[in-house]
């Protein structure tokens, strides 16, 4: 946890490394949770310009000079971490240990204390992710997120329900016929309670049995048709309400940020449009309609009951209380045993997916018996687990219906003395017998409509969080100028992490029809590079012109459609080869595909499959063999006829034969346009019209081949341990 | 292979390899610590270069050394080891702990225990918190009987 600092500074503060008369400003205030002797604690780190300190409670313990110090960093500890610096002398000296609740805060002060030991400006994240949810101090399951008990659901609720301002019409409606329906469904017993009043008792006017018969009957077949006509109506109005909610968010997950997928495993992501929007659309079709319809009936049977007496009334109600306690009380623990069988069958299924999938394995290792005994163990598990949840269900409905029973005992027993004394007629106490058989079935599921309710509005705030989370800068009355492909880094400086830049001060110019060669070790910042040409991020400090334009100025949609990417590992959709060859250009005819499958020597291979163009690449291309794929994606860029290519190891990956073939469909493809090229293997990019050497985010030579080679130095350092690796490779072979 | 293990500073432990070859800096850390607890162990240089791997520890080292080890384990694991659970709730997915540790009182949450309780065996679980903190329970049938029912409640 990050304790709120003494002194007011920025949240990523940055000054010159000088002591300027502000030695003993604090720039670092961390709370550590590890005491030195491995015990949960608190202490707290403090760094100035000056010294580290590290207090316990209210005493100084350690007190160490930057001015001693050689450098810092975090030891990686298991659950944990340490930070330890290095003294002039050689001698190691561990600060504080930490757990991995505030490990990224630390590793960010060991960046700042080497910072201060080198002199350097210094510039470190200090913002912290909030763990605990502000109002009720919980834990947050997702750092970020949201607290599933602090949900407003009410608000939630509301919003959900705006997205029915498209169906108003049939919202009134239902609302309507539930009214309706709710009516009609009091009539029956009322209709009963006359028949015994002032027929059956009196024995006469039979005429007008028939006529209550009648009017029974009708209130039955009205109640049926009202019924129907209400569920059609609210699947109809949960299915729009689901749809437009995954529409809705499904578009706003297309439009954010790269940084939002970076902070966010895919599986989260998608099940804000699965599983969410799923909870949200149960909870409309089935427990807002459930919990409005008895709600209804519930006001109108007690409404009707004290009609009758309410002295019946009060008594019959005696057992409500203790039916939705039972409910709520025993619901909680009944819907943990559910969730465990859940788990129970995932686990199943995964080690019975697993078993299966690996078949070829089992045999060739002759382990069936010992598959069989992990399936009958978790067989067995989901058995005990079923059989926990279920005995459990039976008790609680057992329970349940004792208490439905009582309240028929309750109301016989004092109804009973009613009639008998004369004070209620036998058709008024018909009536209320059967008004309570009404509401006791109704009362017992209520409080599953609270969890069932919680569970929807949680759903609904996640699917909300995406919707509200930032997009990215799409710009759309920016220009849309005509791209000749003049590209300018003009100074650029940019990280991920603000306070670490990856790419400083990159500075290069790519004239229309250039192509330029990106080269370096892993993490010199050429991917980086990459991401910035298209968009994904923008700088943090100069820009990037095109055609002496800042493209943060123009639509990005008309950017990158000026833009055309290979990648090492190409990407195909599962659909047909034209599907994905014409993906940039949905509109392009089959003689325009063709020619630019062609272009990329993939039309001989092509017309080898079965179904030729109409062949369907399987889930990201799987039918496809690797060469084949990129070839695709040439095609398609091709096909895209962009002014700026990429071309990221687009030929890492394939052997030498398919090699030569993509090599000739590249050169097509580059001819006239702008290319920037990352490429494992430097040979392939001897035709470079120059060659940018990156180290540590920085440029340290440029020029072309020939000219590096000359020069010997970086590059033609990496061209020679390229060389020395392919000797050992072909010895080794 | 004779090993002494000892602090030499107090932060830093030192293996001296059959009075030849002092270490500084040794990294032990447990080969297998859920599945073969107190067994295997394996002593890094600083580089994280394997030394000698120690089948029985307790049995191959001296008391001394074993000490030293013992007390560089618990600086370099932060393990919590739970004795007992005060309360454990689940909502929508989360699973909030509040336990009783030998390092002392701690509240976590935890997502996901499909993946996120691990078994070793029949008894032994680890619980890995949504921070990537680990808990672990050595001998579930030896937690007092209103811990299990709050664990068998969740798991």
């Amino acid at each position: 946890m990050l304790a709120a600092p003494p002194q007011t500074h920025s949240s990523s503060s940055q000054s010159n490394g000088h002591l300027d008369g502000h030695a003993n400003e604090i720039l670092i205030r961390l709370d550590a949770d590890i005491l030195p002797d491995g015990d949960f604690g608190h202490r707290v780190l403090e760094v100035t310009r000056a010294e580290i300190r590290v207090f316990d409670g209210d005493k100084l313990s350690t007190r160490i000079p930057i001015s001693d110090l050689k450098s810092a960093r975090n030891e990686p500890l298991v659950s944990g971490g340490r930070l330890e610096v290095i003294l002039q002398s050689g001698a190691l000296i561990p600060v504080v240990a930490y757990s991995m609740s505030v490990a990224a805060q630390f590793s960010e002060a060991a960046r700042g204390v080497e910072q201060l030991i080198e002199g350097k400006p210094f510039s470190i994240n200090q913002k912290t992710e909030k763990t605990r949810c502000e109002k009720c101090k919980r834990i947050l399951p997702e750092k970020d997120g949201i607290c599933p008990a602090c949900i407003n659901r009410t608000a939630a609720l509301l919003r959900v329900g705006s997205y029915l301002e498209p169906y108003k019409a049939q919202a009134a409606w239902l609302a309507f016929l539930s009214i309706v329906t709710t009516v009609i469904n009091l009539a029956p017993p009322t209709i009963q309670g006359a028949l015994i009043d002032r027929v059956l008792e009196p024995r006469r006017d039979i005429g007008l049995l028939w006529q209550l018969i009648a009017l029974w009957f009708f209130a039955l077949a009205g109640a049926v048709v009202l019924q129907v006509v209400s569920a059609r109506l609210t699947t109809w109005l949960a299915g729009q309400i689901a749809t437009d909610l995954r529409a809705g968010v499904y578009r706003a997950v297309e439009f954010l940020e790269l940084q939002f997928f970076d902070k966010k495993q895919v599986g989260q992501i998608t099940s804000r449009i699965t599983q969410d929007t799923d909870r949200v659309w149960g909870f409309l079709a089935e427990g807002l309609p459930f919990l409005l319809s008895n709600l209804l009936l519930v006001i109108g049977v007690l409404f009707l009951l004290f009609q009758v007496s309410w002295k019946l009334a009060l008594a019959v109600m005696a057992p409500i209380p203790v039916v939705v306690f039972v409910g709520i009380y025993f619901w909680d623990h009944q819907s943990t045993l559910f969730q465990r069988v859940s788990s129970r069958w995932g686990r199943f299924h995964t080690h019975l997916n697993e078993a299966l999938t690996g078949i070829r394995v089992v045999k060739a290792f002759a382990q069936e018996d010992y598959e069989n005994q992990k399936f009958t163990r978790f067989n067995s598990q989901l058995k005990e687990a079923g059989i926990v949840a279920d005995n459990y269900w039976h008790t609680i409905f057992g329970a349940m219906s004792f208490c439905t029973s009582l309240g028929a005992l309750i109301c016989w027993s004092v109804g009973g003395y009613f009639v008998f004394t004369g004070e209620l007629t036998l058709g008024s106490f018909w009536r209320a017998n059967a008004y309570l058989g009404l509401i006791y079935g109704p009362m017992q599921w209520f409080a599953q409509v609270n969890n069932w309710f919680s569970r929807a509005m949680a759903g609904a705030e996640k699917i909300f969080e995406v919707m509200d989370a930032k997009p990215e800068p799409y710009n759309r009355s920016g220009q849309k100028p005509e791209i000749s492909g003049h590209v300018r880094f003009q100074n650029v400086r940019f990280g991920y992490d603000k306070s670490n830049p990856v790419l400083k001060n990159l500075d290069f110019e790519a004239k229309p029809g250039d192509f330029i060669g990106l080269v370096g070790k892993s993490g010199a910042g050429k991917s980086t590079t990459i991401n910035l040409i298209c968009r994904f991020y923008e700088p943090d400090a100069g820009a990037l012109l095109v055609d002496g334009l800042d493209y943060r100025e123009m639509d990005l949609q008309h950017w990158r459609r000026n833009i055309g990417i290979v990648l090492q590992e190409p990407f195909l959709f599962n659909g047909t080869i034209a599907d994905n060859i014409a993906y940039g250009k949905p509109d392009a005819s089959f003689e325009e595909i063709v020619a630019a499958a062609r272009a990329a020597e993939a039309h001989a291979f092509i017309l080898g499959k079965s179904d030729g163009y109409d062949s369907i690449v399987g889930e990201r291309g799987g039918k496809l063999s690797g060469g084949e794929r990129q070839r695709i994606s040439i095609a398609r860029a091709i096909l895209h006829d962009p002014k700026i290519l990429i071309l990221d190891e687009a030929t890492a990956s394939v052997d030498v034969e398919t090699e030569k073939q993509i090599q000739q469909a590249m050169k097509r493809l580059v001819e006239g346009r702008t290319t920037f090229a990352i490429a494992h293997r430097l040979a392939t990019l001897r035709n470079a019209t120059r060659l940018i050497v990156l180290d540590k985010g920085e440029i340290v030579e440029s020029g072309t081949h020939a000219e590096l080679m000359d020069k010997n130095g970086e590059f033609a350092k990496l061209v020679r341990t390229q060389s020395e690796i392919n000797e050992i490779i072909g010895v080794t072979q | 292979m004779k090993i002494e293990l000892f602090h030499q500073p107090a932060t830093r432990l030192c293996a001296q390899i059959d009075d030849e070859k002092c270490v500084l800096g040794v990294k032990p850390v447990w080969a297998a610590p859920l599945s073969r607890p107190k067994r295997y162990l394996a002593l890094l240089d600083p580089k994280g270069e394997d030394i000698a791997l120690l089948f029985e520890p307790e049995r191959e080292l001296s008391s001394a050394s074993w000490q030293a080890v013992q007390s560089e384990i618990r600086r370099r694991d932060l393990t919590s080891r739970i004795a007992r659970l005060q309360s454990v709730r689940e909502d929508n997915g989360a699973a909030y702990f509040s336990v009783e540790t030998d390092r002392g009182a701690r509240d976590f949450v935890a997502t996901s225990l499909s993946t996120n309780a691990i078994w070793f065996g029949e008894n032994r679980l680890l619980l890995i918190d949504t921070e990537g903190n680990r808990f672990e329970i050595e001998d579930v049938a030896a937690l007092e009987p209103r811990s299990r029912a709050l664990l068998e409640g969740i798991l």
